[in-house]
């Protein structure tokens, strides 16, 4: 195992570069620079092309792009992200990931641990009485849920509970002022996290189901029974470990989209999150910080794959890495 | 049987969830009122209306400083203008106001003067008097050595100010007293907005304390800046808010309303929805786009918010390329001819296209200079092309395009095809050029839409099909400022390989007579001796038909119907620049 986690490293940190690099020469394709907005004025005062100029310069916009690109790696390196170019001038882009970070987190962990449980819960009971009336109420929930945009939905709730009822707020994190009160940070989380909950819900409760119900049909399940253990350690202990093994998969790839976000959510509740961040500096040719939120996702992507795989080896004995 | 309940219980659940959002469609403006916000007025006291301490404005992006010269954004621009007032500044009738000055200097008033030096060149010299009692949101007095040491920050190579043409119109200033500025511009520079200073007037003492090249990067200065005007930052909620407080100390009067908070609101259905249940007071102009109007009618008649509609200082156009696409040096092979750009224009309906996609709120125009500009000219005195589908198609036939089979018209052999570029993403221009591609297949013209990006449309250095002069023809805007002064027009505006495809003349208009009015124009400074010539520019432009005019952009804001002394405006200055005045009753 150890000699296995030994060469998974180091095709990480290959792996990263190449990816760093691959996308900071993709980048540097796009059309255009952070300053053409300056040529959108028929006033002459404020349309200077001489102005691009000096202001790329400024920026070292005017050296090749693998030269910008090794100046960006060994800052990377010293844990220094560089400074954004035009989305908050010269911000650190350290800065700017670790604010977001925090705001993505707190909204997609808090959503992975309730579909988390949610859907578990669901998805075995649907198992064990499968095509009863419950089962079938999950299942049609679950094809709603699969189908129904995060757009609609988010929208949907909004107007119900913010604008109609005026239970919930319509969006932000907090209320201005009120940063540190702690009942009014969670009244703002519920409606993001349940749209975003709601959705995972039904994919992974008909995950479980699936998984659940392969594992019912096995025979030891049947000899356990037989030998008198109760229904409860039938299920409990024997069906829903093996059952569990395909869900550390899907789960484990799912890490990614915790830490990017989920945009369209945070765009409708206006939480402002690394996906908004990082569809807005694209947009805007602000490269260090696109290429602060892609590093910080690339690597993300490589660790949370290893770490499927790792606990799938923990999981199930059948399977070792050498 | 299975089936079909999960099917029934698929459907119960939507049925559910859409029944509960619709409800009645009209509640009674009772409910609907916005919880924290005025409601109808109730019968009340004249004096000692209570007002709100806070007013929430909604904008539609994060600025990206408050350290404006560095930055580009127009919601940068909103929260400055409650932070620093400047010696003189713009109001919604696009007339310079005195704010720290004492009053605004003009050639007429005495303020401003202009002499001839030794070799017989114009020199500009204004004077500014600094109000007393100005003071800095740090309570130290704003003096004429502040204004001079801002304008030297302007011309530092070494901090990325954004547009600093103006002050390198200057060639010093002199500071005779601490409540004196003279501005002395370099000879031969002439400037229409002279009574508008260069720079944002910032405290020697504080910016001067670190060294220029680190100042983008230091917060304090950069993020929470010392400015001298009404309110002051109170704190900066990194992707949440801005906040800033009444500065007790501003020289124009205590600030009626002693917080406001300008929240980031990206999406403009989220914004509606907190309009609509009163987190929001006030949503900027910058929030709100067209396809919302109808949405908007209903917020007035259900709510407390009024929406206002303003043309803007922003025109619509469509460019023609004379120039050949494949070879700039030749000229294009169908519009090169006046009679189709006449056509063209002809065939497309201006007039239905302002009723219906925008809502009859702005009407078309049909020059350069429009709306409320001084130097406008007027219907009467230009070549005014009405829309006449026939008028077109005759243009069309005597210019030797014939209709052929498929309806497209033809000539030697090449079809009467063109491709309309423009950007990508904007409902009005999705909708209009629909509609104007339908206009022009009835008179024989095939249109191929081409949007994109606007970072690809608007590439400079070649990059984009504008610059590099690879379109047929290109729907875009171009900001008009306060001043008709432009040069984009001008023949050596050209984009060529030549000059690194720099100038946004991008039509690759050249006519010399043009040139010459425009250049008379341009540089005078008394409007008597401007308007004449403008209006020979504007007669010759019309008459060559180089751009199609459209019709003005539409501002719209929200704003609380009972928020007094609240002005909408149609120019980049916000409607935040009197905010010092607005006062809104508290229920």
């Amino acid at each position: 195992m150890r000699n296995y986690l030994f060469r998974r490293f180091l095709q990480m940190l290959v792996l990263l570069v190449f990816v760093t690099g691959l996308i900071y020469f993709v980048l540097n394709l796009f059309p255009g620079g952070p300053f053409d907005f300056l040529a959108f004025s028929s006033d002459p005062r404020d349309a200077d092309p001489k102005a691009i100029e000096r202001l790329e310069a400024l920026l070292g916009l005017n050296k090749p792009w693998y030269e910008r690109y090794f100046t960006w790696l060994l800052g990377v390196l010293r844990g220094d992200f560089g400074v954004s170019w035009v989305m908050a001038v010269g911000i650190p882009v350290g800065d700017l990931l670790q604010q977001r970070i925090g705001n993505t987190l707190t909204l997609t962990l808090l959503a992975t641990a309730v579909s988390l449980v949610l859907g578990l819960v669901i998805g075995i009971w649907s198992a064990v009485k499968q095509y009863s009336l419950s089962d079938n109420v999950a299942t049609a929930f679950s094809f709603a849920g699969q189908s129904m945009p995060t757009f609609w939905l988010g929208l949907m709730l909004i107007i119900v509970f913010a604008v109609r009822l005026k239970w919930l707020p319509a969006g932000d994190i907090y209320t201005p002022g009120k940063a540190d009160d702690l009942g009014d940070r969670i009244v703002h989380l519920i409606l993001p996290v349940a749209v975003l909950s709601l959705i995972q819900i039904a994919l992974w409760s008909r995950f479980m189901r699936s998984s659940m119900l392969e594992v019912l049909r096995q025979d030891f399940l049947r000899t356990a029974r037989a030998k008198g253990v109760a229904e409860r350690l039938v299920l409990g202990k024997h069906a829903l470990r093996n059952a569990l093994i395909p869900m550390i998969t899907i789960v484990g790839l799912d890490i990614p989209t915790i830490f990017s976000g989920a945009v369209v959510t945070e765009s409708i509740f206006n939480w402002p999150g690394m996906g908004k961040l990082y569809l807005d500096s694209v947009l805007r040719h602000d490269i260090p910080v696109s290429m602060g939120v892609l590093a910080v996702l690339a690597f993300l992507v490589i660790v949370s794959n290893l770490l499927a795989d790792v606990l799938y080896a923990v999981a199930d004995p059948r399977i070792r890495y050498d | 049987m299975r089936a079909t309940s999960t099917r029934f219980g698929a459907l119960a659940i939507v049925l559910a969830v859409i029944a509960a959002a619709c409800g009645t469609s009209t509640t009674p403006p009772a409910s609907a009122a916005p919880a924290a916000g005025a409601s109808a007025p109730a019968a009340s006291a004249p004096a000692a209306v209570k007002l709100k301490d806070t007013i929430v404005i909604g904008m539609s992006q994060e600025p990206d400083t408050l350290f404006t010269p560095i930055g580009s954004m127009q919601v940068a621009t909103n929260v400055r203008v409650v932070l620093s007032q400047g010696l003189t500044e713009r109001d919604d009738q696009n007339v310079y106001q005195p704010r720290l000055a004492e009053q605004t200097p003009t050639l007429e008033n005495g303020g401003a003067k202009l002499t001839k030096t030794a070799d017989g060149k114009d020199q500009l010299t204004v004077t500014y008097k600094i109000r007393k009692g100005a003071k800095f949101s740090n309570g130290d007095p704003v003096t004429s050595d502040d204004v001079k040491y801002s304008w030297e920050l302007y011309l530092n190579k070494d901090v990325p100010i954004v547009s600093r043409t103006t002050a390198t119109y200057y060639d010093t200033i002199q500071t005779p007293d601490p409540s004196t500025v003279v501005v002395v511009y370099k000879p031969g520079q002439l400037d229409p907005l002279y009574f508008s200073f260069c720079c944002t007037i910032v405290p020697r003492k504080v910016y001067s304390a670190v060294e220029p090249a680190k100042l983008k990067e230091t917060a304090a200065l950069v993020r929470t800046p010392t400015f001298a005007g009404p309110y002051k930052v109170k704190e900066w909620a990194a992707g949440s808010s801005i906040t800033v407080e009444a500065n007790p100390d501003f020289w124009l009067g205590v600030p009626k309303t002693k917080t406001i908070i300008f929240k980031f609101i990206t999406d403009t259905n989220t914004l509606l929805a907190q309009l609509r249940s009163g987190q929001v007071d006030i949503a900027t102009n910058d929030g709100i786009t067209l396809d919302q109007i109808p949405e908007l009618d209903k917020l007035a008649a259900e709510t407390n918010m009024k929406p206002n509609y303003i043309a803007a200082q922003v025109w619509e156009h469509i460019d023609f390329n004379l120039r050949d696409p494949k070879d700039q040096s030749k000229p294009h092979p169908i519009l090169q001819d006046k009679k189709v750009r006449e056509a063209l224009m002809r065939g497309i309906d201006r007039e239905a296209i302002t009723k219906q996609i925008l809502f009859g709120k702005v009407s078309p125009i049909n020059s350069f200079i429009f709306g409320n500009n001084w130097a406008k000219a007027a219907d009467s005195d230009i070549t005014v092309y009405k829309y006449d589908p026939e008028a077109a198609k005759k243009l069309l036939d005597d210019a030797g395009w014939k209709p052929g089979a498929d309806g497209t018209r033809e000539k030697g052999g090449a079809k009467l095809e063109l491709k309309l570029g423009t950007t990508a993403g904007n409902k009005m221009r999705e909708q209009t050029t629909q509609v104007m591609a339908n206009q022009l297949k009835a008179i024989g013209v095939k249109i191929n839409l081409d949007l994109m990006p606007s970072t690809k449309w608007f590439a400079t250095r070649g990059e984009g099909p504008l610059s590099a002069g690879t379109f047929d023809l290109g729907l875009y805007a171009w900001v008009q400022g306060d001043d008709p002064q432009t040069f984009i027009y001008n023949c050596e505006q050209i984009p060529t390989k030549e000059n690194n495809f720099s100038g946004q003349n991008y039509p690759g208009y050249c006519n010399k007579d043009f040139d010459a009015a425009m250049k008379v124009a341009n540089e005078k400074l008394l409007r008597t001796e401007r308007q004449g010539p403008y209006l020979t520019a504007q007669k010759i432009w019309a008459t060559d038909l180089p751009v199609m005019p459209l019709y003005q952009r539409l501002n719209i804001d929200v704003a609380n119907k009972n928020l007094k002394n609240f002005k909408s405006t149609p120019t980049n200055t916000p409607a935040m620049f009197n905010s010092w005045e607005w006062e809104l009753p508290a229920n």
